[in-house]
């Protein structure tokens, strides 16, 4: 009787064990994909710093599984976009950070803006490459004296559309 | 060695002579003509002193909500490159009473680019600004800052985008009457302002806005001024256009 119970309890472990092996991952699969799928090696996501959604209306959501079908270009390659659209004094070496999303800018079709052609950039999956201790120039107003630009160490970031490769804009501050 | 007497040498071998020295001669500026050319682009253009220098309106308060202008976008004759934050600018402005805080939307050449670049910028008092680039300006587009008496804020247009709105209410942070104010920049005393004098840089259809739901009227009172003899400023119509040049 003894040794019945314990092949049945024994049993019972065994059973209970196999479905966890075998749900758990399945159950973390499922999860995954239903929120959002794999980000291509060597990009993530992370959400842009909520001073930048301040200053310039921009904002970074996680790509949804249509948005991530549609990037086909590499962090390297939005890196080297950026390298070309440098319009701020970037440090020569400086190594940036690069996050991949679901880009908007809120200014954009405000104020009965155009929208037509890549200004329609609502919601483009955008890797958004950032370069930190950026000198930036002021071009203030002109009070008649010819005093040297101010300046200031700040951030400055590119963002290049994720599907295309396209620059989309840069904003820096 | 001894040499022979060149009228000793045959006359063959003269030929030969000749043609090589003429050869060798060939060779040389072939060689040396491309080594010239190569060295003005990979020549280091100076950048002078750091300074803003201006032409266009002198600042001149008056009640404004909005400043707008048409500008056409003029290639600059030079633009220095030894130092990587060199530009040469044109926009238009509103800016606090006592010029501490601006807004203005326009366009900028940098050495590095073949196309100027649609800019905004704002600063609420002078102390950090914020900076938006898009696209590749056009051959002509409108300019214009705008006060939202809605939104309380101020927003930036630069050919019908809305590059940037000011998270704060510059009817609360400024003085007042604000400074409309239409110019050419740059930041070095080597750099040109936009245009040449062949072909000047124009701001036309300027205006602003002096109530709220008001209509577009002309800015009053403005003069020209120019920072350096080497830029020039001119009217077309006085108080509604204007162009700009560098001389060389």
């Amino acid at each position: 009787m003894m040794k019945k119970s314990r092949v049945a309890i024994l049993t019972s472990a065994s059973a209970v064990a196999l479905l966890i092996a075998i749900l758990i991952p399945s159950l973390s699969a499922t999860g995954s994909s239903a929120v959002v799928g794999q980000y291509p090696s060597g990009s993530s996501y992370a959400a842009i710093p909520a001073g930048d959604t301040t200053a310039f209306g921009v904002t970074l959501d996680e790509l949804t599984n249509a948005q991530l079908s549609q990037v086909a270009v590499t962090t390297q390659q939005a890196i080297a976009v950026a390298n070309s659209h440098q319009f701020e004094t970037v440090p020569s070496g400086d190594d940036p950070t690069v996050t991949l999303g679901s880009f908007t800018d809120s200014e954009w079709g405000s104020n009965g803006a155009a929208t037509t052609g890549d200004l329609v950039a609502f919601q483009v999956p955008a890797f958004v490459v950032t370069f930190s201790d950026v000198q930036i120039a002021s071009s203030g107003p002109n009070m008649g004296s010819n005093s040297s630009p101010a300046m200031e160490t700040g951030s400055y970031s590119v963002v290049v559309n994720a599907d295309t490769g396209d620059y989309i804009m840069a904003y820096a501050g | 060695v001894k040499h022979k007497p060149l009228s000793r040498i045959p006359r063959f071998e003269v030929m030969l002579l000749k043609r090589g020295l003429a050869l060798a001669l060939m060779c040389s500026v072939f060689v040396a003509v491309p080594a010239v050319i190569s060295e003005s682009p990979a020549g280091a253009l100076s950048c002078g002193t750091s300074e803003s220098w201006f032409a266009g309106t002198s600042p001149t308060p008056q009640t404004n909500y909005y400043a707008t202008t048409q500008l056409t976008t003029q290639p600059v004759l030079s633009l220095c490159t030894t130092e990587t934050d060199s530009w040469s600018l044109a926009w238009v402005m509103i800016a606090d009473n006592a010029g501490d805080g601006w807004t203005q939307s326009g366009y900028v050449w940098r050495p590095a680019y073949s196309t100027s670049y649609l800019f905004a910028q704002y600063s609420k008092n002078g102390s950090s600004w914020y900076t938006a680039f898009y696209n590749s300006a056009p051959s002509t587009a409108q300019y214009y800052v705008e006060y939202d008496f809605t939104n309380a804020d101020m927003f930036m247009v630069a050919h019908a985008v809305t590059l940037l709105t000011t998270p704060w209410d510059p009817d609360t942070e400024w003085t007042t009457p604000w400074l409309p104010e239409w110019e050419g920049e740059v930041n070095y005393s080597n750099n040109d302002v936009p245009g040449s004098q062949s072909a000047t840089a124009n701001f036309s259809s300027m205006g602003i806005k002096t109530s709220r739901g008001g209509s577009v009227v002309n800015p009053s009172g403005l003069s020209l001024d120019m920072s350096t003899s080497n830029f020039g400023a001119a009217w077309d119509t006085s108080q509604s256009a204007f162009h700009i040049w560098s001389k060389s």
